[in-house]
């Protein structure tokens, strides 16, 4: 692993080791499945913060699904005003977390689609990793943290 | 100083699921024509070009007065102005200009390709503004 994926994933491997916070995080995808979940993993000055979210896949879905082909079973939409109203009180983005339900913890070609800037300039988010939950019937089998790799110039495990 | 990243300049709009990476290529392939000179023209050409519509058509006299800002403001944003002045211009009569919202739409018909609209004199539709 180069220097800089170790430094991309490490906050975010800390918050998860949190006491409550994996636990709290597992808890919200085995309620949503068999949907996916989100949530954010915030750092501010009161210390680390998790945001449980709701899944918009399926709103979006039924409003435009020609933009949004995709339901809730296979993707997540974030409400983006929670990001927005975290960075408006001065805190900071770390992760964007989701769950996969039945096909295991890996960064699939549609993470990687939302993740990355048209512009091929790199990451929406510059500098914030993505946890992906391990989902199945009746359990969460764990959890795998993606960041950005300068380096390798794609998203990697961290 | 640096060229912001596209990405940065955009964030904003890009995380919004109703605009995201296929609004933005839309925004940045469009075409706004802005009528009049005054303050809401002005507003609105901030807006737009903050926005990243690709082509704004303004006036002339707004142009004079707001393109350094407006350059400065978002660089990926291509000013019409001075090229389109000919064809605000009455072809039977050059004492007369179109005006207002005819302008605007005179403007965007001939950036569509469509060529300038030499009868615009006698169209029906009347300006608004």
């Amino acid at each position: 692993m180069n220097a800089d994926e170790t430094a991309q994933g490490k906050r975010t491997h800390e918050i998860l080791a949190v006491p409550g916070v994996a636990a709290a995080l597992a808890r919200h995808a085995g309620a949503w499945f068999p949907k996916e979940c989100c949530a954010l993993l915030l750092d501010g000055a009161a210390g680390p913060e998790l945001v449980l979210a709701e899944n918009l896949a399926d709103k979006y879905h039924a409003l435009d699904p020609e933009t949004f082909p995709r339901t809730a079973e296979r993707a997540y939409v974030l409400d983006p005003r929670l990001i927005a109203r975290a960075e408006g009180d001065g805190k900071t983005l770390v992760a964007i977390a989701h769950s996969h339900c039945r096909v295991g913890a890996y960064f699939s070609d549609e993470d990687v689609r939302a993740a990355l800037s048209p512009f091929d300039d790199g990451p929406l988010y510059p500098g914030v990793d993505y946890v992906v939950l391990d989902a199945q019937e009746g359990e969460v089998r764990g959890y795998k943290v993606f960041g950005w790799s300068v380096a390798r110039r794609a998203f990697v495990e961290v | 100083m640096a060229e912001p990243r596209q990405t940065e300049r955009y964030a904003r709009q890009l995380r919004l699921p109703e605009v995201g990476a296929r609004g933005q290529e839309r925004l940045l392939a469009g075409a706004v024509a802005i009528s009049g000179n005054g303050p809401a023209a002005e507003e609105a050409a901030l807006y737009l070009c903050a926005a990243g519509v690709g082509r704004l058509l303004i006036d002339p006299v707004l142009a004079a007065r707001m393109a350094g800002r407006l350059a400065e403001l978002n660089p990926d944003v291509q000013l019409v102005a001075g090229a389109l002045d000919a064809l605000w211009v009455s072809p039977t009569n050059p004492e007369r200009r179109a005006d207002g919202a005819r302008a605007a739409l005179l403007a965007l018909v001939a950036l569509s390709g469509a060529g300038p609209v030499r009868n615009w004199e006698e169209t029906p539709w009347e300006a608004t503004t």
